[in-house]
């Protein structure tokens, strides 16, 4: 089922936190919401699930109209499904009669509701647990439970509000493998919030990077990372340098320090922002001399941080003791100036 | 979120209930108190009546005095040290909570009562009557209040202050002065204002160790209902009078239990990864865990002790020997038409009052959370905090007549309370709604909003969510409310003792009867099967709380 937004507006008070958000989601397609806390990514997904409803705008899920301000649909006719971030697996319930609840509440049979019960709890993996208290399962469990809970009555869309960000490190990895396994068996529309860009990054068909209320840019994965739209996308997704300062005759100036700009990164002279990640800047060479502030080793790589202004700038290369204090741009995208 | 203007609608109603029902009749005695000038002037220049405020300041203080020496060390030792067999300590000083204050001071009776009590045998050791002995009994009943304050102020200090300031050369106690001392000391300071205000609207144990005695001292509880035995326009009114100034002093006791308990909520940590380092009693554990259980051995244990072998001796002037214990009496007492009836009365006027504060404390709770509407939360914590005698007094006052209410110039129904049972009830729901409401809006603000919300997008409707996720989350507090006000009032005195119909005994006011005027012994079989019942009910709520999951 494909989710429709037009211009939704929502403020809590005098804080506008979402502002003039339009969003087509195609059916079967799984688009990230990502963002930082404060971007208005939740309450975008609340009002889709119908738990806030919309200032201004309209909202359709398929071809209904479920909120335009006037007409609202509650959530529980919605027929749609939410993993939320505390996992709100009810304590009182057990594993298969949290699992059982939609079913329950659609009218099913007994025997078809213990059936379809234990086809989403083998979905998860879980099959084993069906008899277990919430308090006796541990936090990735009670996650795949969530799963099961908002996928067993076969929702038209999957609503998922920062599923893996109460789990360590580990886990998490592991628990989004899951989810992008699930999605070869599972073709339901889903909505996926999170801050984390390598979860957007991994699951997504397509993100949609928020910033104060707004979506700057809509765009498959690998788009967004290669081709930011903002210079906030570009330090948000992979963590650019961004750099304010001058295009000067092929050059760039920043805090005095003078860059040569890559043939295909040519622009007019004047104020620009300029941004480049760690990973296209070359140490060594014929680059701009800067001090060597810090080195820290990654593992797979070393980032070496280089004094500049009042900041530094990040530049990854090969481990090496005592590195060439020099830099110089691979690659660079330039926005207007930003101030 | 849906029909908000249903639930606005049933808050209104709820509010215009409490304000008919609990608050108003407060307003009516207060205004009908001060109205009536030259009786107030009067009620002020009388020396017997200021004697009463000076004796009820005195005990109230002394009361005070004793729950915060008695319960600030020991919430520490409990909270913050190794002292062995915490739970067991605590289980016994928080039992203090549930006894009704009136049976601690039968105990006391018969162990220092100058002449025969069981202390006093050998030479007089302590006389229990006046003034030190009520403040001594009061306190040691309002004990709890302050010890659970500091308990959980203490919960949420983090030790790692306190092992700062000894890192920094501070020895332990000084440690304990200079950072932890004045975390919580706003807590301490909310309970024991707790403790003062309760202490100030007792009434038993006052009327027992102050007024039947030789030489009579009344407080202003005991006054008001001296006044009232006199009967009349006159003695309503001396006690209308007498009753706002019993009023004011609750007042501003409150305003500054208020005051205190704010500046604490600004200090504390929300209380989520506090970690609490217990301090070693090294060679002094010994010394303290004996100190400890004397403590609560002279609190609780003596005290009911005297009760169970005078009810077994039927006799307290009898000398104590196990030759002479018999139950016999037990049989005589318990099985009779008064007491039995008594007990009935009791049994489903307590039973009824908890079934309407959890019903309508549900309704504040839900109207709280729904509309975030305060005002039927404020107007039940009211008449809690008013004094039982003047809540007593304000439903007497009020409600002596019959009032008449007409809907649609067709129907007319006549509310007549006065001489009934059904005003105790409403006199027992009114002062405790504020349990209800307390508990359930607690509750429900613990209560994960994302539980319900996963009920909606499960497809059921806001009721369905509620009955399913809500309800059963709320089990606990609504038992625990149902048991507290169950005891509480099943055993009440302050209020029953003005407002039972003549004739219609109560558990609390047989029990007072047979104190005060008939039969010490007889009382003393009563007050163990009372105890009993607050021992099966705590239990009860204990095992109930454990075994959820």
């Amino acid at each position: 089922m494909s989710v429709h937004a037009k211009s939704l507006r929502k403020s809590y008070g005098k804080t506008h936190v979402v502002k003039d958000l339009t969003l087509d989601i195609a059916p079967g397609e799984m688009v990230a919401l990502l963002g930082p806390s404060g971007c208005g990514k939740t309450t975008t997904l609340r009002m889709i699930a119908g738990l806030a409803r919309l200032d201004a705008g309209t909202l359709r899920i398929g071809d209904k109209l479920v909120d335009d301000g006037k007409i609202f649909v509650a959530p529980e006719k919605r027929a749609l499904g939410m993993v939320f971030q505390s996992y709100a697996i009810w304590p009182h319930k057990s594993v298969a009669q949290n699992v059982a609840y939609p079913l329950e509440r659609k009218g099913m049979g007994r025997g078809d509701i213990e059936a379809a019960v234990l086809r989403a709890l083998e979905l998860v993996r879980l099959g084993a647990m069906r008899d277990r208290m919430p308090h006796q399962l541990s936090g990735g469990q009670l996650q795949r439970v969530a799963l099961a809970r908002a996928l067993v009555h076969e929702p038209e869309v999957l609503l998922l509000d920062e599923p893996l960000s109460n789990l360590d490190a580990a886990l998490r990895e592991e628990l989004r493998a899951e989810i992008a396994a699930l999605r070869t068996r599972v073709r339901t529309t889903m909505v996926y919030v999170t801050h984390d860009q390598a979860e957007a990054l991994a699951l997504a068909n397509r993100i949609a990077v928020m910033n104060h209320g707004v979506i700057e840019q809509l765009a498959p994965p690998q788009t967004v990372y290669d081709d930011p739209a903002t210079p906030f996308v570009a330090s948000f997704v992979g963590g650019a340098n961004v750099l304010e300062g001058n295009v000067e005759a092929g050059h760039f100036v920043a805090h005095g320090a003078r860059f040569t700009l890559p043939a295909e990164t040519a622009a007019a002279d004047g104020p620009a922002t300029l941004i480049v990640r760690a990973e296209d800047l070359e140490i060594g060479g014929t680059g701009t001399a800067l001090p060597l502030a810090a080195r820290l080793f990654l593992g797979h790589a070393t980032e070496y941080r280089f004094a500049l202004g009042g900041g530094t700038i990040r530049a990854t290369g090969a481990h090496s003791a005592l590195p060439e204090p020099r830099i110089s741009i691979r690659r660079a995208k330039l926005f207007p100036p930003t101030l | 979120m849906t029909r908000p203007d249903a639930i606005t609608a049933a808050a209104v109603a709820l509010a215009a209930v409490l304000v008919v029902f609990a608050v108003g009749p407060i307003l009516a005695l207060v205004s009908r108190g001060v109205a009536d000038t030259n009786v107030l002037l009067g009620e002020l220049r009388d020396p017997g009546a200021r004697n009463a405020v000076w004796a009820t300041l005195r005990t109230s203080l002394g009361a005070t005095f004793v729950a915060v020496v008695l319960g600030v060390p020991i919430a520490f030792l409990l909270e913050r040290t190794n002292l062995p067999a915490r739970r067991m300590f605590a289980l016994a000083f928080t039992s203090l909570i549930a006894l009704p204050p009136f049976i601690l001071g039968m105990g006391w009776i018969q162990l220092a009562n100058p002449i025969a009590g069981y202390l006093n045998r050998h030479g007089a050791w302590v006389d229990i009557y006046g003034a030190p002995g009520i403040a001594f009994v009061t306190g040691t009943s309002g004990l709890p209040l302050v010890m659970l304050a500091a308990q959980a102020a203490l919960a949420r200090v983090d030790s790692s202050l306190e092992e700062a300031a000894r890192m920094s050369g501070a020895g332990p106690l000084r440690a304990i002065r200079d950072a932890t001392l004045p975390l919580v000391l706003p807590s301490i300071v909310s309970g024991a204002l707790l403790v003062f205000l309760s202490a100030s609207a007792a009434f038993g144990v006052p009327y027992m160790l102050g007024v039947a005695t030789a030489t009579p001292m009344h407080v202003l509880t005991t006054r008001i209902y001296t006044h009232l035995l006199k009967g009349g326009a006159s003695g309503l009114a001396e006690a209308s009078a007498a009753s706002a100034i019993l009023l004011v002093i609750a007042m501003l006791a409150l305003a500054g239990s208020a005051l205190a308990g704010r500046a604490g909520r600004v200090r504390l940590a929300a209380g989520k990864g506090v970690v609490v380092q217990r301090l070693d009693l090294g060679r002094w554990r010994l010394p303290i865990t004996a100190a400890v259980a004397l403590t609560a051995f002279v609190v609780v244990v003596l005290p009911l002790t005297a009760v169970v072998i005078t009810s077994l001796m039927g006799n307290a002037s009898l000398p104590i020997a196990f030759a002479s214990f018999t139950t016999a009496h037990w049989h005589e007492v318990l099985f009779n038409g008064r007491t039995l009836s008594a007990a009935l009365r009791s049994f489903l006027l307590a039973s009824g009052a908890g079934v309407l504060v959890c019903v309508l404390g549900l309704a504040i709770g839900v109207t709280r959370v729904r509309i975030s509407g305060r005002a039927a939360e404020q107007l039940a914590l009211w008449p809690y905090a008013v004094p039982g005698t003047v809540v007593a007094m304000a439903l007497l006052t009020i409600y002596s007549m019959d009032i008449r209410f007409v809907v649609a110039n067709q129907v007319a129904f006549v509310l007549s309370l006065a001489n009934s049972l059904a005003m105790v009830l409403l006199a027992y729901v009114a002062k405790y709604l504020a349990i209800g409401s307390r508990n359930v809006v607690d509750g429900m603000s613990q209560l994960d909003p994302t539980l319900a919300e996963a009920a909606r997008l499960c497809g059921a409707s806001p009721r369905r969510a509620f009955i399913d996720v809500v309800l059963p989350r709320l089990r606990a507090p609504l038992a625990a409310t149902f048991v507290l006000t169950f005891l509480l009032c099943v055993t009440e005195l302050t209020m029953s003792v003005l407002i039972a119909p003549p004739g219609r005994d109560l558990l609390g006011t047989l029990l007072f009867d047979l104190q005060s005027y008939a039969d010490p012994a007889s009382a003393s079989v009563l007050a163990c099967a009372v105890v009993m019942v607050v021992v099966a009910g705590l239990t009860l709520t204990s095992v109930g709380s454990r075994s959820r999951a």
